[in-house]
């Protein structure tokens, strides 16, 4: 090989003057192609993704989705949208995600912001989280319309999704905390009430369940750009017991997407798969915004790439949260998107809308 | 002389062909043989692999336009590069090991290089490949 390398650089040396220039060009242009797809850059590109099916029942031909209901009612085409998210993308990708107006850009920071590990171990407890509140909103809704539909769920704590790398607290990820300086939590709003009266940058403890295990951890809170904060992130964490309820269900092992922004249409599709009317009337809905315990429907991130994606499919109906809805507006108009664009701020406007678009 | 001039020049396709079956019959040393055929690869994957990852990084952005057939295709030829590039360097690698060999320095490479790049037994194999594996990979 060297003896080969040796034979180019002679024939280098002894080549015409169009040559060498021709060579040098191609090589630095090689160089310039080698360097851009190595050398990565500081930025999250936000593009738009696919479709995913929410819940399926005893009577659904083709049994996909991420949770089954054990009925023999129609759970409806009812989809939630994904995106998928590059973290520190190489410098080629940087360049050729700018000719596309439905790709975003956002700053990545390295020292501050998850990796891309966290991110994903953070989209799947927000999935799981998730899917338990669309599954406690669905059964309660029902409920109302048939009180045989029962299920037996509990409140354990608050499951930590997320540790920032600035948090002085010895959290992680999949952590539930049940005590905070010995009181009991009770909900979100208590632990952030609870939290709220802890003296800044003097430790606490923290009574965590990990791996089954209960542990008592010293937890501080950290000034911040200007707020003294934990540093975690944490959501309400119930266990719900599939064999008490009525009807059952179960949870498939692998779900397609990650993240919590398909709450509110899982809720939507397992509340229609409880009742045996079909209130989606045969349409193909799909929609994004996360849901709350309380039944709110919350906002969520890259609107825009999700309208494009929905765009992309043959849809009847979108339902977007109210925080997004004006981003999501604009992007329909700019795409002439044909689908109803329907702003939603809880789960009972969407069962709202439907009932008012069916009848 | 007439006769000489009217002869006509066999097109790239016949050359590569032949210069291929040539270098083939040609008995090198088994450290030439060896060396040359390893340093082929390298060097043309060196050559290929920087495009090969801009294929996969565009495929990673712009995956949710579908049209994976095209990408495909790209990889496609792309492998068919691989393999003209990797017979070309094998060839010149050997011809610079084995300076001697008169019959090694009469070969041609670009015509290898040509040829190689549209071997239909490579190009029938690489497809099916591409085919079985591709196919169940992306769609």
């Amino acid at each position: 090989m060297i003896r080969y390398i040796k034979n180019l650089y002679n024939g280098f040396i002894n080549a015409t003057i169009s040559k060498k220039i021709t060579a040098v060009a191609l090589t630095l242009l090689y160089i310039a192609l080698l360097l851009s797809v190595i050398v990565k850059v500081n930025v999250e590109v936000i593009t738009p993704g696919g479709l995913n099916s929410t819940a399926y029942t005893d009577t659904t031909e083709n049994e996909s989705g991420s949770v089954k209901i054990m009925t023999e009612n129609s759970a409806g085409n009812i989809y939630t949208v994904g995106v998928y998210s590059h973290i520190r993308v190489s410098y080629f990708q940087y360049l050729i995600s700018q000719f596309s107006k439905n790709i975003d850009h956002n700053d990545y920071n390295p020292q501050t912001n998850l990796s891309d590990s966290e991110q994903v171990t953070r989209g799947k407890i927000h999935r799981n989280y998730s899917m338990n509140h669309a599954l406690i909103v669905a059964y309660k809704e029902a409920n109302k319309i048939d009180p045989t539909i029962y299920l037996d769920y509990d409140f354990k704590g608050l499951i930590v999704s997320a540790v920032y790398h600035f948090s002085e607290t010895d959290l992680h990820p999949y952590d539930i905390i049940t005590h905070i300086n010995g009181v009991p939590v009770e909900s979100y709003n208590h632990f952030s009430t609870l939290l709220a009266a802890a003296s800044n940058n003097v430790s606490f403890p923290l009574t965590v369940k990990r791996h089954n295990e209960v542990k008592t951890i010293t937890a501080r809170k950290v000034l911040y750009q200007d707020n003294y904060l934990l540093g975690i992130e944490t959501a309400e964490h119930y266990e719900i017991n599939s064999e008490n309820s009525t009807p059952k269900f179960t949870i498939s092992e692998e779900m397609p997407s990650l993240g919590s922004s398909g709450g509110s249409m899982t809720t939507l599709a397992i509340y229609n798969a409880l009742l045996e009317e079909d209130i989606t009337g045969g349409k193909i809905i799909v929609g994004t915004g996360t849901i709350n315990i309380d039944g709110t429907v919350g906002d969520i991130a890259g609107v825009s790439q999700k309208i494009v994606t929905a765009a992309m499919h043959k849809i009847d109906i979108f339902f977007v949260n109210a925080e997004d809805y004006e981003e999501a507006k604009t992007k329909c108009e700019e795409i002439n998107a044909e689908f109803e664009l329907i702003r939603v701020n809880t789960f009972t406007d969407i069962i709202e809308a439907l009932a008012g678009d069916t009848e | 002389m007439n006769e000489h001039k009217n002869k006509k020049e066999p097109n790239f396709w016949v050359r590569g062909k032949r210069e291929t079956k040539n270098f083939y019959a040609i008995q090198l040393h088994p450290a030439i043989n060896i060396k040359s055929f390893i340093f082929g690869l390298l060097f043309a994957a060196v050559i290929i692999v920087p495009f090969g990852i801009m294929v996969f990084q565009y495929l990673m952005i712009y995956a949710y336009l579908g049209a994976f057939r095209i990408y495909l295709l790209i990889i496609w030829l792309g492998l068919l590069l691989f393999n003209g590039l990797s017979n070309y360097f094998t060839v010149k690698i050997a011809q610079a090991y084995d300076v001697d060999n008169h019959r090694l320095q009469a070969i041609n490479a670009k015509y290898i290089f040509l040829y190689n790049c549209l071997n239909i037994g490579f190009a029938i194999f690489t497809l099916f490949i591409i085919i079985f594996l591709g196919l169940a990979v992306f769609v």
